[in-house]
């Protein structure tokens, strides 16, 4: 059966290939985010924050996804939070090298049952938010 | 001089400050807090709200202005609270106080 690597994916299959131009790193991007439960993006976003060698702006960027999954200031508002992991992860693809690969081995091997997710609790949150901190002060 | 409100009023004053913000007048705030904003975290949060507001992103064509309005509020938080400047605490503290005084 010849399916393209797009539809693959959908169907559970890893696929290793690498996508050829942004246009295609963003939709496989938006096909991954959109298949992450709501209940779900927290931990998804803490993983791929973890894992993820990401720039000092793409951290920032999902720190700020993490605060709008809180409930201050009228939150949660869950499909920002969404639409900000992938635009965080279409920027890892557009800087490319370790990061754009990183991201794509973070996208194909990602779960696709609960039970083997990551989960987060609030102390690896407080020691990812302080490896933030840390980044911060050494500029 | 009004006495330092506390975190909580501060907080609850940037809410309603950015609450009030008209759809059409987000970017303009977004703009000019940018602008009177020194602290690297709160310029963060409000370089992400502008992405939230518009197809700026080219990649979804959402638009999130209530998640904008909540990173504004976040920033205007942080300035007022953690800005290692106090002419910039001063600023938003002003910015703020006709919602303070709510």
């Amino acid at each position: 059966m010849a399916v393209c690597s797009r539809r693959m994916y959908k169907e559970d299959v890893v696929s290793d290939e690498y996508p050829k131009t942004i246009g295609e790193a963003a939709n496989k991007v938006l096909d991954f985010v959109r298949s992450i439960p709501e209940e779900n993006l927290r931990d998804a976003i803490l993983d791929f924050y973890d894992k993820v060698p990401l720039t000092r702006t793409l951290k920032r960027r999902l720190m700020s996804a993490l605060q709008l999954l809180g409930r201050e200031y009228g939150g949660p508002y869950p499909e920002a939070a969404r639409d900000l992991l992938a635009l965080s992860m279409k920027y890892a693809y557009m800087e490319g090298a370790d990061l754009g690969k990183a991201t794509n081995a973070f996208i194909d091997s990602y779960p696709r049952n609960d039970a083997e997710r990551a989960t987060y609790t609030q102390e690896d949150l407080e020691r990812l938010l302080e490896k933030l901190i840390e980044g911060k002060e050494e500029e | 001089m009004m006495p330092h409100p506390n975190p909580d009023e501060i907080k609850r004053a940037a809410w309603a400050y950015a609450r009030d913000l008209g759809d059409a007048d987000i970017t303009g705030a977004i703009i000019r807090l940018g602008d009177r904003f020194c602290d690297s975290l709160s310029q963060d949060y409000l370089d992400t709200a502008m992405e939230l507001l518009n197809a700026l992103t080219g990649l979804t064509d959402r638009a999130h202005p209530n998640a904008a309005r909540a990173l504004i509020a976040k920033a205007i938080t942080h300035s007022a609270l953690y800005s290692s400047r106090s002419s910039e605490v001063n600023a938003t503290l002003e910015l703020l106080e006709p919602w303070l005084a709510d």
